[in-house]
């Protein structure tokens, strides 16, 4: 099979696995329990045909097999309607894009640093192997990998914010706004700092674990062995031969890491109450916002959809390796 | 290394009970009528010798060894009479102990005359900061008959003797109770009662009277007064029965950990914390490596349409957003010990799946598989005999790695306040510091509540993963050439 072959199947499969995602939001949230309405039904003062009313505009009356077919409709055209009751009645796409900016400031700040940490740290504990700093490295990114999130976020936001009162607590910005484009965005990564920090701290030890396995795989290759005995500098090796062919695992994963860091952002969000996905997502499941979550969801479950594509058909084209079947 | 940590929780998780016997989760506040541990927010007990601060102080026990409830004990209490027709005697048929049953042994003063009967016991308070706060338990029974007009009034006087080089002075522990004859049968002075005193009291010394009382180290002497006034014949002889006195004076610091802002002990919250994080990992593990193994084995071998509907679900579980749809799924199922077990094994299967079906993939096409399906066996044959040996190291792989995912999801869980109800868990005791709003009071006086279950599932995850690396080590052959 060519490369036409394999993009042929790929596309399939991903398109099966959309179907499957938008199916599977569908029932999942079919089973929750209460109701987007039991906020209006409690009320004194509301008579049967204002319920009613309300049941037909939310379409909550309709059976699976009828709710089903527009549900895959506003799916598909991202028109998912609007968000009710707490949050104002906004349209849950602007609820949801305002909310992913917020949130892509956060893991964008963290996911570069640690990045960026993840593959230069690693790159040079291979290159220590077996040595002090190599075991620190492996040990220290452990340790703050198997730490949970949420208690490094409490202690950071106990002794960073209410202890030593250098970073503010909790929040995404001064209210009201700072005035001025860049104050805004300096208040804005005042309050990034924080929540970046601990999502920084448990990501960059993935990084540098992968990455120091993958340089470890690519020193045993001969060209590196030739690259030596051509006399290039020790650092050049390092960093133009072997790091360069290690970073192809490298990238894909940092793709596939996308989704998991999205949903992972949850709980770091929730304890330093961000303005993020994390807290929206919370928050809707705590108030039944249903369409919020299948929005939600599905708007992750895509983007790793595509990540995964992107990074498959990547694979196949940069890699004259791999061969597609 | 990872064994030792894995073997010292595991130590902690089976014995845990033997040295932690507060109850874990009772609700809220402790229940009415039972003495606390410790104070509130009580720092550790070890805290003061290792930081050197005289300020903090540990429970002292007064009577602990020295309750009514055995005749030997009773040596330890001196005990007086004005008049020699009042008798101070011990009783080992009745009793009625602090956990309010019935018990045997309790202390029996019969009165034929007028006139005190005091019994006293001696104790050293090793300190020079008074503590915060002394509170007792204890019961009493009378015996009286009730003649109209004739009967005399029975008091008890319960007081605190500090002697010092300038004499003894006496400061009041309670206010005076009067008995009647009313109060036949047993009748407990449960804690909530005794320690009003302490309010009481405050308001009669204007300040606290731990204060006014225990201004220094040294002997004391705690002392209950039965007094009798009137004419005993008339009153039928009374008899007033006295059993098991609890006193404690409570210091500031507690316990290996101290307590929680209800005067929880936090050492034993932490202990069944490792018990439920023990269930909760390697449960939830061997679900999903089992529900792994399964679809890739049968993915792997059967192959064709079977592989394909397979592989697809797994993408699909894949893709979901794990956390949120554990969040969703244990709403929908509610909150128990099993459902996060089931959810957390149910939702981490997927990539060992992949693994086992590759593995199963290349292993299929051997020649020992050809062999063995000419020399006629049979599909299961062969996958129980010959391919599940063969994939076997990965799964001891998988279990120790899935186990730390577990453990985390749960204590975030738990932290969210999704966690099982009716156990502590270390994220749930972390959920309790949140709630308790100490972080912004107090955040650098609160390290004993937060650090230890952070560190705990750190320190348990860090094992498995440890012992994972080892095993992977030991078991591929690849990696140990390099």
């Amino acid at each position: 099979m060519g490369l036409r072959g394999y993009l042929i199947k790929r596309t399939f499969y991903t398109v099966i696995l959309i179907f499957g995602v938008i199916t599977l939001n569908f029932f999942i949230f079919e089973a929750m329990p209460g109701s987007p309405l039991e906020a209006y039904i409690h009320r004194p003062y509301i008579t049967k045909e204002e319920v009613d009313k309300l049941i037909n505009a939310f379409g909550l009356g309709k059976p699976w097999y009828l709710a089903y077919p527009n549900y895959i409709k506003s799916m598909l055209t991202f028109d998912f309607g609007q968000a009710d009751m707490q949050m104002g009645s906004q349209r849950v796409s602007d609820l949801i894009m305002s909310r992913l900016s917020n949130t892509i400031l956060l893991i964008g700040t963290a996911d570069v640093l640690a990045v960026a940490v993840g593959i230069l740290l690693g790159a040079y504990a291979a290159h220590e192997r077996g040595k002090l700093f190599d075991s620190a490295a492996v040990l220290t990114s452990l340790a703050t990998f198997s730490l949970p999130t949420f208690w490094m976020a409490l202690v950071a936001q106990g002794v960073f914010g209410f202890g030593l009162h250098w970073l503010p607590v909790q929040g995404t910005q001064t209210l009201p706004p700072v005035q001025g484009f860049i104050p805004f965005w300096l208040d804005r990564l005042h309050f990034v700092i924080l929540p970046a920090a601990v999502l920084f701290l448990f990501t960059y030890g993935g990084f540098l674990l992968l990455t120091r396995a993958c340089v470890l795989e690519t020193m045993t290759e001969d060209y590196v062995l030739t690259a030596r005995a051509k006399g290039v500098k020790e650092r050049n090796v390092l960093l133009r031969h072997i790091l360069k062919n290690a970073s192809l695992p490298i990238i894909t994963n940092i793709a596939l890491q996308f989704g998991f860091m999205l949903s992972g952002a949850i709980i770091t969000e929730n304890v330093f109450l961000y303005n993020g996905l994390g807290t929206l997502i919370y928050y809707s499941i705590n108030m039944r916002e249903v369409p919020v979550l299948q929005a939600i969801f599905w708007i992750i479950a895509l983007c790793v959809i595509i990540a995964n594509f992107v990074s498959d058909v990547a694979y196949g084209l940069f890699d004259p390796r791999v061969r597609f079947g | 290394m990872g064994l030792i940590i894995l073997i010292f929780f595991a130590f902690l998780a089976i014995f845990g009970p033997f040295f932690a016997s507060d109850d874990p989760v009772s609700p809220g506040s402790v229940p009415a009528g039972k003495m606390p541990v410790g104070i509130v927010s009580a720092f550790p007990g070890w805290y003061r010798d290792f930081s050197g601060d005289p300020t903090y102080t540990n429970n002292v026990y007064v009577t602990q060894n020295a309750k009514f409830s055995d005749p030997n004990e009773l040596s330890l209490w001196k005990n007086a009479t004005t008049n020699s027709g009042i008798i101070v005697s011990y009783n080992s048929e009745n009793g009625y102990d602090t956990a309010r049953k019935l018990a045997k042994g309790c202390i029996q003063v019969d009165f034929t005359e007028e006139g005190n009967a005091t019994i006293s016991i001696q104790f050293y308070y090793p300190y020079n900061t008074s503590p915060k706060m002394f509170a007792s338990e204890w019961s009493y029974s009378v015996n009286m008959q009730d003649q109209t007009g004739q009967s005399g009034n029975l008091t008890v006087f319960c007081d605190f003797i500090h002697a010092t080089a300038r004499g003894e002075k006496s400061y009041p522990a309670a206010l005076p109770l009067t008995l009647s004859a009313a109060h036949a049968g047993w009748n407990p002075m449960p804690y909530h009662e005794t320690s009003s005193v302490n309010a009481e009291l405050q308001r009669k010394y204007g300040v606290d009277p731990n204060r006014v009382i225990f201004t220094s180290l040294g002997q004391y002497t705690f002392r209950i007064t039965v007094q009798f006034s009137g004419n005993a014949t008339a009153s039928g002889n009374p008899v007033v029965l006295l059993g098991d006195v609890n006193l404690v004076l409570f210091g500031n610091s507690f316990g290996l950990l101290g307590t929680d802002n209800v005067a929880r002990d936090l050492f034993t919250q932490l202990i069944s914390g490792t018990r439920v994080s023990f269930v909760i990992g390697i449960v939830s593990a061997v679900v999903s490596v089992v529900a792994g193994l399964i679809v890739g084995l049968v993915a792997g071998y059967i192959g064709g349409a079977t592989d394909e509907v397979l592989m697809r679900l797994t993408d699909l579980l894949l893709v979901i957003p794990g956390l949120p749809l554990t969040i969703v799924l244990i709403f929908v199922l509610g909150q128990s010990l099993f459902n996060i077990i089931i959810v957390v094994g149910f939702l981490g299967w997927m990539g060992f799946a992949r693994t086992v079906r590759s593995a199963i993939l290349s292993l299929k096409e051997r020649a020992f598989i050809e062999a063995v399906k000419s020399a006629g066996g049979g599909r299961f044959y062969i996958i129980r005999k010959h391919l599940v040996p063969n994939v076997f190291p990965l799964v001891y792989i998988t279990l120790a790695m899935a186990v730390p995912g577990a453990i985390v999801t749960e204590a975030a869980l738990s932290w969210l306040g999704l966690g099982p109800l009716d156990v502590m868990s270390w994220g749930r005791i972390l959920y309790q510091y949140e709630l308790s709003g100490k972080i912004a009071t107090g955040a650098f006086t609160t390290w004993f509540w937060t650090i230890p279950p952070g560190l705990c599932i750190a320190l348990l995850s860090l094992s498995f993963i440890l012992i994972g690396y080892a095993l992977d080590e030991i078991l591929n052959p690849r990696l140990r050439e390099r």
